[in-house]
């Protein structure tokens, strides 16, 4: 019973780490340095399938047999190097000019990469890759563990080095953004003539930023194709980049906790949608001669994404945070001021 | 006062796409000096200063910065040689607070020490910039920015300090207050070229100045010549 309910969890909580990870290094991107990336699911993709075609491709190819764990391990720096070069390849050209060539390049991109899969003979065309469980095989035939065991912490593996990633990125960007490299991004999302005034090397900047925003989405891209087992070149749509842009403007563009948590709120809505009986129906709109039409919430995970965004546009244009964290003096703030309203003058 | 200028422009031809803002515009501001541009709205003085700086290329012309000719050279490459804008509308950081403005025009200098040792200079020089250190830069009234603008670009320590219309929109009072922080400036030997539609305290502060009209320099001299002449002073002066 409970290994039912952790399976199902467990399972969410994998996936919301891996979307919080691909959210923070877009954050970086478009929120932090004021870049406009539409093509983030790119290079969730390119990691994606480096990753699968590491493990599924070539050890067939090859004739290696089952591909074992040293080459699984291989492909996390592997994909993230992929995806930063092809970050380096879009982002140098247009980056180097001013004005908004990004935005027109990665979408480009996104979508050159999907219809480049599906057309692909290696990269198995629209049904997509099927990847060998090599973490489980580990388990089993290597630590003789029983099946049962080998399946629970086969999930317990991947939810820590989800949110592994999330905390490394965290982490990561953190640091740099209190650095003085981290000042001169963010004069660069200010105004990037008066920083460039000041001596900031403004292309450098970017291609930086958006090169390691690449690798890092190329990384968790990765951890998303070994658990689930397969890339399919839907799964790297442009929608799922527009997700993605949006959580990164509802957290509060630059702040990294505003993204932790505007990602765990667009993820769970149609989680939480999905537990409606089906016997509740809401009206949606009216159609003469029909009358009122009725839904299942279920189906309306789109119309509340979008009343969501215009709330958030009209109510708190700056996002959920603004640019601020969320920090542990500001939390015992807000802790001291809640009880009473008494004191302040 | 050394013979060769520190910095010179010498027949700058500057478009916008197909219309042309500066004719064949020269001017030179030697060490020391507190050399100011001026003219009417329109004459073509931003355009002038921004493509010293490297904003924008010039189409012909040259800009010799001591010693070496840096025209169509990139900003951040120009301010490392010494040479800093402080451009119009005073452009701080708004959500940046102002110590972090000041570290920014620091930017480009290694030397912490330093660095913290003319952080408290400018404290000292702009007391306002002390009191509200912590503060959002965007919260700082017009005149207060401006002081902001002015010591964040003084923070890299260039040699060559360029302001453009530092008293543009502040009420009168305030407007005594930046020419008198740019004559305490001068007699601390900062080298300056003043771009200002405020001709007369403009001259009256300056060694000497170029007069702007329709992207053409149609007379230059010593600051009191211009300061007599008649047709300056019928156009730039009140009469
Ligand atoms: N970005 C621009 N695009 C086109 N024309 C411009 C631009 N900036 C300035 N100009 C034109 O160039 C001329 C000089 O402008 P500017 O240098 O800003 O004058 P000033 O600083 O003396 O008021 C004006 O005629 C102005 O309209
Ligand atoms: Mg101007």
């Amino acid at each position: 019973m409970f290994w039912d309910h952790f399976q199902f969890w467990g399972e969410h909580l994998l996936l919301v780490g891996i979307w919080v990870s691909l959210a923070l290094s877009l954050n970086l991107i478009n929120g932090s340095t004021g870049l406009f990336s539409l093509g983030h699911q790119g290079f969730f993709g390119v990691g994606a399938y480096t990753a699968a075609m590491l493990v599924a491709v070539l050890p067939e190819k090859m004739g290696w047999g089952a591909p074992g764990i040293g080459l699984f391990l291989l492909s996390f720096p592997l994909a993230m190097l992929t995806a930063a070069l092809f970050g380096l390849l879009v982002g140098v050209p247009c980056l180097r000019m001013r004005g908004d060539y990004l935005a027109i390049a990665t979408l480009g991109f996104g979508e050159i990469f999907r219809i480049f899969a599906i057309n692909s003979e290696t990269m198995g065309q629209s049904r997509g890759l099927s990847v060998p469980n090599v973490v489980r095989a580990f388990f089993l035939d290597t630590l003789k563990m029983e099946r049962d065991d080998a399946r629970h912490l086969e999930l317990i593996f991947y939810i820590a080095l989800s949110w592994g990633l999330s905390l490394l990125i965290f982490v990561c960007m953190r640091n740099l953004m209190r650095s003085a490299h981290g000042r001169a991004i963010m004069a660069i999302r200010e105004d990037e003539t008066a920083a460039e005034l000041l001596g900031v090397n403004l292309t450098r900047y970017k291609v930086l930023v958006f090169v390691l925003g690449a690798g890092m989405a190329g990384l968790s891209g990765a951890v998303y194709a070994h658990y689930l087992r397969y890339v399919v070149p839907e799964q790297f749509a442009l929608m799922q980049g527009v997700i993605f842009v949006v959580i990164v403007v509802m957290g509060g563009m630059g702040s990294f906790s505003g993204t932790v948590i505007a990602t765990i709120i667009i993820y769970f809505i149609p989680v939480l949608l999905s537990f409606s009986p089906d016997s509740v129906r809401v009206p949606v709109f009216f159609e003469p001669g029909r009358g009122l039409v009725y839904r299942s919430p279920k189906e309306l995970w789109q119309v509340i994404f979008s009343l969501l965004l215009i709330g958030m546009i009209l109510l708190r244009p700056q996002g959920i945070m603004g640019s601020r964290e969320v920090t542990f003096g500001w939390m015992r703030k807000r802790a001291e001021s809640a009880p009473g309203k008494g004191g302040v003058t | 006062m050394s013979a060769a200028p520190i910095l010179a422009a010498e027949q700058l031809d500057v478009f916008y796409g197909g219309i042309q803002a500066l004719r064949g515009v020269s001017l030179d501001v030697r060490e020391g000096e507190l050399v100011t541009l001026i003219g009417a709205n329109g004459a073509g003085k931003s355009t002038t200063l921004k493509t010293i700086a490297g904003i924008l290329a010039p189409k012909s012309g040259k800009v010799r910065f001591n010693g070496a000719e840096i025209q169509g050279r990139s900003s951040h490459l120009i301010l490392r040689d010494g040479l800093a804008l402080c451009p119009e509308g005073r452009r701080i950081f708004p959500n940046l607070t102002v110590d972090e403005n000041l570290d920014l025009g620091a930017y480009v200098r290694h030397d912490a020490q330093g660095v913290k040792d003319d952080v408290a200079r400018w404290h000292a020089t702009f007391p306002i910039l002390k009191e509200r250190a912590r503060q959002l830069a965007g919260t700082l009234s017009g005149g207060e920015q401006q002081m902001l603008a002015i010591a964040r670009a003084l923070m890299s320590r260039p040699k060559v300090l360029m302001l453009d219309e530092p008293s543009l929109g502040l009420a009168p009072k305030l407007v005594d207050q930046i020419f008198a922080v740019l004559k305490e400036l001068k007699g601390r030997g900062v080298t300056i070229l003043l771009v200002e539609q405020n001709a007369r305290q403009a001259l009256e502060v300056a060694d000497r100045g170029y007069v702007l009209e329709t992207g053409r320099i149609v007379k230059h001299g010593p600051a009191s010549d211009l300061s007599g002449d008649p047709a300056v002073r019928k156009a730039y002066l009140g009469g």
